[in-house]
């Protein structure tokens, strides 16, 4: 088998919030920029994201993830960066050429730089029941509601008082599902106290120090057994749907592949390639950006993407060194403000380990 | 079959639903509405249909976990084809979908 | 101009709203985000320092326009009005739900737990009917609840109570790995008996996470349950070696015929 190989200057994996942020900055500067998603559509997660955002204005703040994602995507077609959706790429080899299967045909690349902006993906938990027609990752809850405008049941149990199973709890309340309860082991909610605020003013209780015992039902969830860890008491909850926010991982195996040295950060989610605070792994040229590079918030990946696109810019030649430095502190600045709360602290440890080994 | 039970038609921050166009697709046999451009396995969801496949051991059902085409519960035989990821595959009409019934094919 | 933040400036927001709307910010904790800030005209809004500070509000010129209302990604903001009298306030609230709530209509106020504090009138009704917007719904409500309100629901069931049930005794078995159906007890089994330094030869060894997935799925899960049985293993326990192609591809394609 023998592929035509194209050359391209800077391939961009990903076309989420950082993967965009970062291919703008390289082609503000005149790099000439390729980026590649497996999905049909630009945006990553933000296209799934119905609420308001965090962040200042460098960040889309106020606005909603799926107007946020329409906005990085046309400042990049403004630049003229060649976007290829339903494309996914298959592997990145050592001697730095590119598989993607592209929906025509299998193509290879060969970019002079490559920045991995893949996300992340949710974690699981495993327990009896766990594997019942129903029961099923908070985001996939949230892509069947907010992107095909489908419910995946009526009656919905929550396990994770993060952001995220706060959000996609409100979220499968506004497209008309009932949820029934938000459950977590930990004794005190784990994401943000205004979004908690939104959910509970709807009446959801929020049962903290319960665990998950098992999912119940015969062809698809009919029941979830919760226990209170102090006391022993078992709750029944009837649901069709038991929604698993138990957090994410980084997305990062196109990294591992290329043998960029990998490290394991709790805090960040599990393994994520090593990189510097310029996001350029231990590998040239390959970087990393946004939750491929640690889980962080969509404004995090923004910052990290214009950084790991200027960076790029530099070795590709398009930036000289100085303005690149320059360009990168003034993002680096954003970022530390971003990362200032308690809720990044570990993150923010995390990364500042991660920049000095 | 009703057709909208699981559909979002009226959403408080995303509007009315643009209707798309129609298509039918069969599940075992039997015709399933389901809109272009939506992948398989939410169509199943929108008929009210969980089962994607039973597990080739046990024989137990199994559902969509993930939606974004890692966990491979939502493998079907799409026309003829087996282990298709329906969370990835797009519906198309007149589209053959069977489920799985563990390696006793 | 020096605001106060948090219930600290709920005194003054009393005080100040018998002369027509305040903001009543409800947003303590240190999150990166100012839009409340950039969205007021009156400059009433401060965040003190960096991005992360809560919010505070200068009562005496908040003119209760409700633009931060509207775009608090908190949904955080209210406004109180005391100024009709009668022992009556009104207070609006943003709401993205899909209850019908008419103008003139009667609702319930809730609080921050969704305990019915007072049925009202909805005197007011902004951006109805227009996707992407954020309503803002007021309602009249007796004084007293004034800075308690934080929703508004038609007058929708709540939820019962899930039933108390005996405990269950044994756990379950349960698949682990999904696509090879490898018992949660053989698992462990295999773990604790083995002498597995490697999620890679735990793997070869159990046949867990060499299904369809290719272990994609399941290597977090797999590398807490190992950690968790053998907690003296150092946490950067080896992982699954990533060879292309890192997506399902039919070899078919590889071989350069369509499909």
């Amino acid at each position: 088998m023998s592929l035509p190989c194209e050359q391209l200057d800077l391939l961009v994996i990903g076309a989420g919030p950082a993967g965009l942020c970062a291919a703008y900055e390289a082609a503000a500067v005149g790099c000439r920029v390729t980026i590649v998603d497996e999905n049909d559509k630009a945006g990553g997660q933000l296209s799934k994201q119905i609420h308001r955002f965090f962040g200042s204005s460098h960040h889309g703040a106020g606005k909603r993830g799926i107007e946020i994602a329409e906005e990085l995507f046309g400042d990049c077609l403004k630049l003229g960066v060649d976007v290829r959706l339903s494309s996914s790429v298959l592997g990145l080899f050592s001697n730095g050429e590119v598989m993607i299967d592209a929906p025509t045909q299998l193509c290879l690349v060969n970019p002079g730089a490559v920045i991995v902006a893949t996300g992340a993906s949710e974690k699981s938990l495993a327990f009896p029941g766990w594997t019942l027609p129903g029961v099923m990752g908070a985001g996939a809850a949230q892509t069947l509601i907010n992107i095909h405008r489908i419910l995946p049941g009526s009656r919905v149990l929550m396990v994770g008082s993060g952001n995220v199973g706060l959000i996609v709890s409100y979220q499968l309340l506004q497209a008309g599902a009932e949820v029934v309860g938000v459950v977590d082991t930990a004794g005190s909610i784990s994401g943000y106290q205004v979004h908690a605020g939104r959910v509970r003013r709807e009446g959801i209780p929020v049962y903290l120090g319960h665990r998950l015992l098992s999912a119940r039902g015969s062809t698809g969830l009919e029941e979830v057994l919760v226990e209170a860890i102090e006391d022993g008491t078992v709750k029944r909850f009837e649901a069709d749907v038991l929604c698993l926010a138990v957090g994410m991982s980084p997305l990062c195996d196109l990294a591992a592949m290329r043998d960029c040295r990998m490290v394991y950060e709790d805090a960040l989610g599990g393994l994520v390639p090593w990189h510097g605070a310029d996001m350029r792994t231990s590998q040239s040229p390959v970087y990393i950006a946004g939750d491929a590079s640690g889980v962080e918030e969509a404004s995090v990946a923004m910052e990290e993407g214009r950084i790991a696109g200027i960076s790029a810019a530099e070795d590709l030649g398009s930036l000289n060194s100085g303005e690149a430095a320059e360009r990168r502190a003034a993002i680096a600045k954003r970022l530390d403000e971003l990362r200032a709360g308690p809720h990044s602290r570990g993150k923010l440890a995390a990364k500042e380990r991660l920049y000095a080994r | 079959m009703a057709f909208n039970n699981f559909r979002i038609l009226q959403h408080p921050v995303l509007g009315e639903k643009k209707n798309g166009k129609e298509v039918r697709i069969f599940l075992d046999g039997l015709p399933i509405h389901a809109v272009e451009g939506e992948p398989i396995a939410a169509a199943l969801y929108a008929a009210g249909v969980r089962i994607t496949r039973l597990s080739p051991h046990k024989k137990e059902p199994r559902g969509a976990f993930c939606m974004i085409g890692r966990c491979t519960e939502c493998c079907m035989i799409v026309d003829g084809e087996p282990n298709v990821r329906t969370c990835r595959t797009m519906v198309r009409d007149g589209m053959r979908v069977e489920t799985p019934r563990g390696w006793m094919e | 101009m020096q605001g106060k933040t948090g219930s600290e400036s709920w005194q003054e927001v009393w005080d100040k709203s018998v002369n027509g709307p305040r903001a009543l910010i409800d947003c303590w904790q240190e999150i990166p985000c100012d839009p409340c800030q950039e969205a007021c005209a009156q400059g009433s809004i401060v965040l003190s320092s960096g991005i992360c500070a809560p919010p505070a509000l200068h009562a005496e010129t908040c003119n209760g326009c409700g633009k931060c209302v509207a775009i608090c990604p908190g949904m955080a903001i209210f406004l109180v009005d005391r100024s009709i009298g009668s022992g009556l306030a009104r207070v609006t609230v943003p709401y993205e739900m899909r209850d019908e709530i008419r103008l003139g209509g009667e609702a319930w106020a809730v609080d921050g737990e969704g305990n019915y504090l007072a049925e009202g009138r909805i005197t007011r009704v902004s951006g109805a009917g227009r996707p992407g917007r954020t309503m803002l719904l007021t309602i009249e409500v007796p004084e007293e609840w004034a800075l308690k309100v934080r929703g508004v629901r038609g007058r929708r069931k709540l939820l019962e109570e899930p039933e108390e049930v005996e405990a269950i005794e044994a756990v379950e078995d349960f698949a682990f790995c999904r696509c090879e159906e490898i018992d949660y007890s053989r698992l462990r089994e295999i773990i604790t008996q083995g002498e597995f330094r490697s999620l890679p030869a735990l793997r070869r060894f159990s046949r867990a996470g060499l299904g369809y997935c290719q272990g994609r799925f399941c290597q977090s899960i797999l590398r807490s349950q190992f950690l968790a049985d053998c907690p003296e293993e150092d946490r950067e326990v080896e992982s699954f070696r990533v060879r292309a192609p890192v997506r399902p591809v039919k070899l078919s394609r590889l071989g350069g015929e369509d499909g």
